[in-house]
């Protein structure tokens, strides 16, 4: 049998500021504010059943939504870009929902929600930047048990990791992970900085704005308070090495960015751009010329 | 200026447009409504429930129906509007002993008190196409009431044999104890069985299917009779703190499964059956025998004396396994964000790449001059 | 609602004036605070009148913000004391959450008379498994300044910073260092003067010898 729906449930149905109920909010700030207090641990929260799906920045999105007021300045991206398709879906989200002015710079912006990437331009005291993390716990590919991953981190038993970088160094010659590299938080905790390249880790040492970082499916959130240590793992005669490119930006001329890499034809050719899209823009406003060799 | 996935908004606007035209198909064709799906797709509309979390025939319908038939978005989009709405209590616990019944069978006993009932099942039917149903023609025959059946008493089969101690004594009702609920608290393992059981109840039908299959194949050590199936609609009651009594604040359908398993006692309990326990929204049999299997097979540690030492021994036993992939929304989500762009992960991985290919050799790698060196972190 | 007029006639005081916005703005500022410890975070909020009279605006805009019915509060002023009948009645009303008599059970701790140093050591600190199991304090304290107090080090904090808490008794620096040193359990604490607030995670360790 099927009732019709109250007037309450149709049409204009209106949701709540930053579309999180009250409650949920002050669940998350609490959360919040015990990660920030023990840096690098993973709070279990409970995480809702946002209108996005899991995987896709839930965990990201319930963050910024208990942060964000009327007089912060969203940036999102997602591969450091501003315009890829789901850093649009969730700007207008909160654009929508939270009455919020948004911004592609990062200079500008008071809260930046990103996906695997930290921007080029360094992050200022006040900044906050919220990560959106799919598998937050590091010793995940070691250990797939949460019960026993988390004995491990309280008795920051941290050797296997070791173990694991130093068997890659055995067989390749160097540690052979590109992107989620483990760090270690202020000496105590071995921490996922979510999936960004390595080239990003040294941003995330000793940076002036606040991290936090929101796992929805995986429900858990932690944080890096600002001006804190962030060791990325190495050993003393396998230091720690980031990307570099011997090309540069086709756009901006950029030698010192992360780049894209863009097939342009069936014969091998391509070509190289920055990641991040406002750092690109911002040069190129300035008269930066990558010598644009495109037809 | 070259973005590769430029013009965001408007290709998202576009996506929508082109997705709403395909869900309406052709408009010479009469739209669906939302009495149709919640009267002819009931099936449909009970799992939507069910995994949803939310008993609301009315919304599952038009989840369905938004979702193009796809019910694992239909139960995505009822969560998300669950996940909205405010709590008000938790309900005392069901009495499905005083169910109205309309299918009850027992495969462990050929008669007992409230006889067995067959309802409205396809269990016998034979599989074959019924082409009468591709014609709309006129509705099928009602059945005439079978006087006496529905009205009589109809206790649960468990109920019957705990009084002899031949089956374990259902846990006592506990309407405080245990009503956390799983959607606005984080699981700690290991987990108790009734958040397990919320877990389950929330799980995917498919994998609970799957788990409780792979039990009955050996990878588990249960051997499982059906001691009881009911299907009808059962009154919720909700205490009032300022009436200090419960009152019914309406009724729901719902199909409960009670498996029995033969258990070779410890040192503290005697041999005896002990149970496992399934319990969906509306008419879902397969939902709810899948569930009592894996929630007799989650509790082997318990009837193992609690030894902490001995690991699960079948994917179906062990707990976080099956608690952590057990949700299709979660699962579905994770799966599908693989079509998000990865090209800076990506692109990290094929300089490693090529870097260990020209550090091995790599005959023909002509890939190899696209990467650069690796320089050592510029510490500031 | 009825009971609220047998508890505390006449008392029914007053919450956030515009409860999602200020409880935004005030959470932002306890954030700063507790990511910069002894950092001076000004109050946000301008709270409307009446407010129970055993609070300072920053306490009451605190509890707003954080307790709710998921949050059980150990307080250490309790009914019969003269001052707390708008106060229960303001966290019964306002917040809804469940008040306990063992610091041992509490989420939260509101303490209004710090002098009368209450049983510090038993609140949770957390297991070595979820050490976010642990009390966050709410102290209601004089007066705050960033001069002549203590050196606090540590994550969020660049180099150093200096705190003093006028009129806070000994005892509760010597905890604080305990319980800095006990990281990664401990508790976590939130000042409340009457116009600012600043926060002591567990994460900062206190030199207790002295700056300024």
């Amino acid at each position: 049998m099927i009732d019709g729906l109250p007037a309450s449930r149709t049409v204009g149905h209106g949701y709540t500021y930053a579309y999180l109920d009250e409650q949920t909010k002050r669940m998350i700030r609490r959360a919040v504010l015990k990660a920030v207090a023990v840096p690098g641990y993973q709070v279990p929260f409970a995480s809702r059943e946002m209108p996005m799906p899991y995987g896709w920045g839930t965990g990201g999105i319930q963050l910024t939504a208990s942060l964000i007021g009327p007089s912060d300045v969203l940036k999102v991206i997602d591969q450091g870009a501003d315009d890829t398709t789901n850093a649009v879906s969730i700007r207008q989200f909160f654009a929508r929902t939270a009455h919020v002015q948004t911004t592609t710079r990062t200079a500008e912006s008071t809260l930046i929600q990103t996906r695997h990437r930290i921007p080029e331009q360094p992050l200022r005291a006040g900044q906050i930047i919220v990560y959106q993390v799919p598998i937050p716990e590091p010793l995940r590919w070691l250990e797939p048990r949460e019960t026993e991953s988390r004995r491990l981190h309280a008795l920051q038993d941290y050797g296997g990791m070791y173990v694991k970088l130093y068997e890659d160094i055995a067989r390749y010659g160097r540690i052979a992970t590109a992107y989620d590299y483990p760090v270690l938080v202020n000496g105590r905790y071995l921490m996922s900085p979510s999936p960004i390249p390595k080239f990003d880790n040294p941003k995330l040492d000793r940076m002036p704005a606040l991290q936090l970082f929101g796992a929805g499916r995986e429900k858990r959130i932690y944080a890096v308070p600002p001006h804190t240590r962030v060791e990325s793992l190495a050993f003393d005669d396998h230091p720690f090495q980031v990307q570099k490119w011997d090309q540069t930006c086709v756009l901006c001329g950029a030698g010192d960015s992360y780049l894209d890499e863009v097939i342009t034809d069936d014969a091998g050719g391509r070509w190289f751009v920055c990641s991040d899209t406002d750092h690109c823009t911002r040069r190129r406003d300035g008269g930066a010329d990558g010598g644009d060799r495109r037809p | 200026m070259y973005v590769a996935v430029k013009g965001g908004e408007r290709a998202i606007g576009n996506a929508h447009r082109l997705y709403a035209e395909a869900r309406r198909g052709d408009p010479a064709v009469p739209e669906l409504t939302l009495e149709q799906i919640g009267q002819q797709l009931s099936h449909a509309v009970d799992r939507v429930m069910t995994e949803g979390g939310l008993y609301d025939p009315f919304l599952a319908a038009l989840a369905i129906k938004q979702a193009r038939g796809d019910l694992v978005e239909a139960i995505f989009l009822l969560r998300a509007y669950r996940t909205t709405l405010p709590r008000f209590g938790a309900a005392r616990p069901l009495e499905t002993d005083a169910m109205a019944v309309s299918r009850r069978i027992s495969a462990t006993f050929k008669d007992l008190p409230g006889g067995q009932m067959l309802g409205p099942t396809a269990d016998y039917s034979h599989r074959l196409l019924d082409f009468a149903l591709a014609e709309t023609g006129l509705p099928p025959e009602p059945v005439p009431p079978v006087a006496g059946v529905s009205e009589s008493s109809c206790p649960r089969v468990t109920g019957l044999l705990a009084a002899t101690g031949l089956v374990e004594a259902p846990p006592p009702d506990s309407d405080e104890a245990d009503t956390t609920d799983l959607t606005r608290t984080p699981l700690a393992l290991p987990a108790g069985r009734a958040l397990r059981l919320q877990a389950l109840a929330r799980g995917d039908e498919g994998f609970l299917l799957a788990l409780g299959y792979s039990t009955q194949r050996g990878f588990g050590t249960t051997h499982p009779f059906a001691a009881e199936i009911r299907m009808g609609s059962v009154e919720i009651e909700l205490e009032a703190e300022e009436l200090g009594f419960p009152v019914v604040i309406g009724e729901i359908a719902v199909t409960e499964c009670q498996m029995i398993n033969q258990f070779q006692g410890t040192a503290d309990q005697p041999p005896q059956f002990t149970s496992g326990y399934g319990l969906a929204f509306g008419e879902a049999e397969r939902k709810a025998m899948a569930m009592a299997l894996v929630d007799r097979a989650l509790r082997w540690r318990e009837l193992s004396g609690g030894d902490d030492a001995r690991t699960p021994a079948a994917p179906a036993e062990d707990e976080e396994f099956v608690l952590a992939h057990a949700d299709a929304v979660e699962a579905s989500g994770f799966v599908q964000h693989l079509k998000l762009p990865h090209y800076v992960d990506f692109q990290a991985e094929l300089e490693l790449l090529r870097r260990l290919r020209a550090d091995a050799g790599a005959v023909g790698c002509a890939d190899g001059r696209a990467a650069g060196a690796e320089a050592p972190e510029s510490v500031p | 609602m009825s009971w609220l007029a047998e508890t505390a006639p006449g008392a029914v005081v007053a919450g956030f004036a515009d409860p999602v916005a200020d409880s935004q703005r005030l959470f932002r500022a306890l954030l700063t605070a507790m990511a910069h410890p002894g950092r001076i975070e000004p109050l946000p909020v301008h709270l409307p009148e009446p407010q129970p009279s055993a609070l300072w605006p920053t306490t009451v805009a605190l509890a707003l913000a954080l307790l709710d019915a998921d949050t059980p509060l150990w307080c250490d002023r309790r009914a019969p004391f003269s001052d707390s009948g708008d106060l229960d009645a303001f966290l019964a009303f306002h917040c809804g959450c469940p008040r306990v008599d063992q610091p041992e059970d509490a989420q939260f701790g509101l303490i209004l008379v710090p002098q009368d140093v209450p049983p510090l050591a038993r609140f949770p600190i957390g297991t070595s498994e979820y050490p976010d199991r642990s009390a966050t304090l709410l102290v209601q304290v004089s007066a705050l300044e960033n001069s002549a107090g203590v050196w606090l080090r540590g994550p969020g904090v660049e180099t150093e910073a200096c705190l003093l808490v006028p009129g806070l008794p000994g005892a509760w620096w010597t905890f604080l260092s305990t319980n800095a040193a006990a990281f990664p359990l401990g508790v976590d604490v939130v000042f409340a003067a009457s116009d600012r607030l600043a926060a002591l995670p567990r994460s900062v360790s206190i030199a207790l010898d002295g700056c300024g």
